[in-house]
């Protein structure tokens, strides 16, 4: 069964977001602290870690950078709507997704679903071939097609497609995208984003509506898959 | 402090050195003459020269050349062959009289000059002194006014001045920034200066002095170059003290600024978290892919409701808090007797189940001029707060007459409130650590405050003697007393 420790210090939030996971079929772990969080998960080896950020005591941003030095566990944080900062901040650290507060269940459910997906097929065994709606990307051949036609693109524009499609569903932020692609040092520099952004769009998306490649506004993109009908924990 | 009070060296010197002259002259004539046959002319030569110099030393050079042309007319008259005739037998007097008179001329030259270069040296250390002293005078106590102040002080007793002022430009024209003495507007002209006060380029403010005495004297060469001066290093004084004020306004607004957002953060966590559990819940309900079980559904609702009431109250605070800020609370002020706002309240606690409540409060006590609306809210809010924090043990309501006010207290005997945080406790959203309150909003004591401070009344939190919290909230008497019956003596 799969395990998902939820970390929140308000009691409220705690229970309704396990009783819609253990609805669900997950196993469920809680915490309510910065310190609980840290031993449940030496302790309950969660495949999936929901955390808030304003936590009393050590604060979400340092339970993960201190997960992040030994596990790469997928953590989804709540964040307030106005801590766009820590937003950033916890995906640069190594988060996976986020969801803002208030939240609608589903939306989190949702996002907690991507995220084991991902670290599922983070393994070996992941799929060579990512499609979404009319578009494959093979990454062995590096050959990107649309409706069956093969799309000429050029390195770059390939490279960063290669990173959205191997995270997809994932928001990738600036950072992690300029230094996957342009290599470390760029991390600042996202009008080259925005430029290669607007190409693959046009080669690949509808520019007007996107579709595929959607803009977090002041946070970074991510690649669409449409979620496949197994929308419960059995996989 | 034996400084001079005035710097001018006026007209008596003089006067001294030409008496000198006279009288010295004549002194030295009467014996020389009534033993004229037997004194030898050089003698009298050194008399007369001795007379010059005394002259030249009280006097100065005038009466100096006075007391040689004086001499050498005695000299040659009274002691040259043929006596009372400017003309002399013997060329060898001729001689006599002229090295006299080059002799006493030239005296009288070399001590006027170095009395006038002593008095220079002695007048320079009176204004170097003078200087030192209100130099002292700047240096800052505490705020730029209380400098001026010191300042002018230091000028008026230094100058023996009637009266002086600064004055500081301001947003309106000018002001007195500082003022000793009488510093009439419009002062007889001669007897005020006004002296700029420079630094650098422009002037900051001006240094006016009004001259003492019986008669309008003016001022000086000499006292104007020391006002000057010192005025000009008023100035930079000045400016230290107004970079000084404008850095500390800076600070003060960083700090409110700080606490600004402290305050914004905490309301907004305070409003987001139970809208938060509020949304998850409803959500849950909402998804029709699930079937919630009826203890589950149950829960849900349940939490909607708490937290509605969670976000109620605190909507409610937040306008009671803002209304107080702006002053706009505005009770509604009745004559009212304190056992008539308190019994509810107790009765209310009473009968919530969770508290054991005392009362003492004596029929003699004068009546209170409150609105017993907002006074019903902070007793509530007290007694609610002693339950939260002191959980099990009894609750007291004393109230005691004092000179125009009652006190109210609210003594509990849970674990009270450390010594330093005795006065945090009323400031907004601040909680006691380890405080057991989640549902608190951190208002509650702000509020209660806030609304007794509108009543021109207090609240303060004390210790209660052998452990505990007190709050001590004193109410204004009511000043229209009652009528009081007289009991009338019956034959």
């Amino acid at each position: 069964m799969t395990r998902v420790l939820v970390v929140d210090d308000e009691p409220p939030i705690v229970r309704a977001v396990a009783a819609n996971l253990r609805v669900r079929g997950y196993e469920v772990v809680t915490a309510a602290s910065g310190e609980a969080a840290l031993t449940a998960v030496e302790a309950h080896q969660p495949d999936c870690i929901v955390l808030d950020l304003g936590l009393p005591g050590v604060d979400g941003l340092e339970v993960l950078r201190r997960l992040r030095t030994w596990t790469e566990v997928p953590v989804v944080v709540l964040t307030a709507i106005d801590g766009e900062r820590d937003k950033v901040a916890a995906l640069d650290l190594g988060a996976d997704d986020y969801v803002t507060k208030p939240f609608g269940v589903a939306e989190l459910m949702a996002r907690i679903r991507v995220a084991l997906r991902h670290a599922r097929t983070a393994g070996a065994d992941r799929p060579r071939v990512v499609t979404a709606g009319d578009v494959a990307v093979d990454l062995d051949a590096k050959l990107v097609t649309r409706g069956g036609t093969q799309v000429r693109l050029t390195p770059t524009e390939y490279r960063l497609l290669e990173t959205l499609a191997t995270n997809a569903g994932r928001l990738c932020t600036h950072r992690f995208l300029l230094e996957r692609v342009w290599g470390p040092g760029y991390g600042d520099e996202s009008q080259y984003l925005r430029v290669y952004m607007a190409n693959l769009r046009k080669k690949l998306d509808d520019p007007a509506t996107p579709q595929l490649l959607l803009t977090e506004p002041g946070m970074g993109y991510r690649f669409i898959v449409p979620e496949p009908d197994d929308a419960t924990a059995e996989a | 402090m034996d400084v001079p009070r005035r710097l001018a060296l006026g007209g008596p010197r003089g006067a001294l050195g030409y008496t000198v002259a006279l009288a010295g002259t004549a002194l030295a004539t009467a014996p020389l003459l009534a033993f004229r046959d037997e004194v030898d002319k050089t003698t009298v030569v050194l008399a007369y020269l001795l007379v010059v110099t005394a002259a030249a030393v009280a006097g100065g050079l005038g009466p100096g050349i006075i007391a040689a042309a004086l001499g050498f007319l005695a000299f040659d008259f009274l002691f040259l062959q043929p006596y009372h005739h400017i003309l002399v037998d013997d060329p060898q007097d001729w001689l006599s009289l002229a090295v006299y008179l080059l002799v006493a001329v030239v005296v009288s030259l070399l001590v006027a000059s170095s009395e006038r270069r002593r008095a220079q040296a002695e007048r320079r250390e009176r204004e170097t002194r003078m200087l030192f002293d209100l130099s002292t005078s700047l240096v800052a106590r505490g705020s730029l006014d209380d400098t001026l102040r010191g300042v002018v002080g230091t000028v008026r007793s230094l100058f023996d001045l009637a009266g002086c002022a600064i004055m500081l430009p301001s947003d309106d024209g000018v002001r007195v920034a500082a003022v000793d003495g009488q510093v009439p507007d419009d002062p007889e002209p001669g007897r005020a200066l006004t002296v700029p006060m420079r630094s650098g380029e422009h002037a900051v403010g001006a240094l006016v002095v009004v001259a003492g005495g019986p008669e309008p004297s003016g001022f000086g060469e000499a006292e104007r170059r020391v006002l000057a001066t010192f005025a000009n290093q008023a100035a930079l004084a000045v400016e230290r003290g107004q970079q000084e004020a404008e850095r500390n306004r800076a600070l003060a607004l960083q700090e409110t600024d700080r606490l600004r957002t402290a305050l914004l953060n905490s309301v907004s966590h305070d409003l987001r978290t139970p809208l938060a559990s509020i949304k998850a819940s409803a959500s849950s309900l909402l998804d029709r892919d699930v079937d919630w079980s009826d203890a589950e559904r149950e829960e849900f609702l349940a939490t909607i409701n708490t937290e509605v009431d969670r976000l109620t109250r605190l909507v409610h605070n937040l306008l009671d808090m803002s209304r107080i800020e702006a002053g706009a609370l505005d009770p509604h002020l009745v004559e009212s007797s304190v056992d008539e706002v308190v019994g509810p309240v107790v009765r209310r606690a009473r009968a919530a189940g969770h508290q054991r409540v005392g009362v003492d409060v004596p029929e003699e006590l004068a009546p209170v001029l409150v609105d017993p609306v907002r006074l019903d809210q902070v007793l509530t809010n007290l007694l609610d707060n002693a339950r939260s924090y002191a959980a099990g043990s009894p609750v007291q309501v004393v109230a005691r007459q004092a000179v125009d006010t009652v006190e109210l207290r609210v003594v509990d005997h849970g674990p009270g409130i450390p010594d330093p945080e005795r006065e945090r406790v009323f400031d907004q959203f601040y909680r006691l650590k380890g405080g057991r309150r989640p549902e608190g909003t951190g208002m509650g004591l702000a509020i209660c405050r806030g609304i007794v401070e509108a009543h021109g009344g207090s609240l303060r939190a004390e210790r209660t003697p052998g452990g505990g919290a007190t709050f001590v909230l004193t109410l204004p008497v009511s000043p229209r007393r009652a009528p009081v019956e007289e009991e009338v003596a019956r034959p």
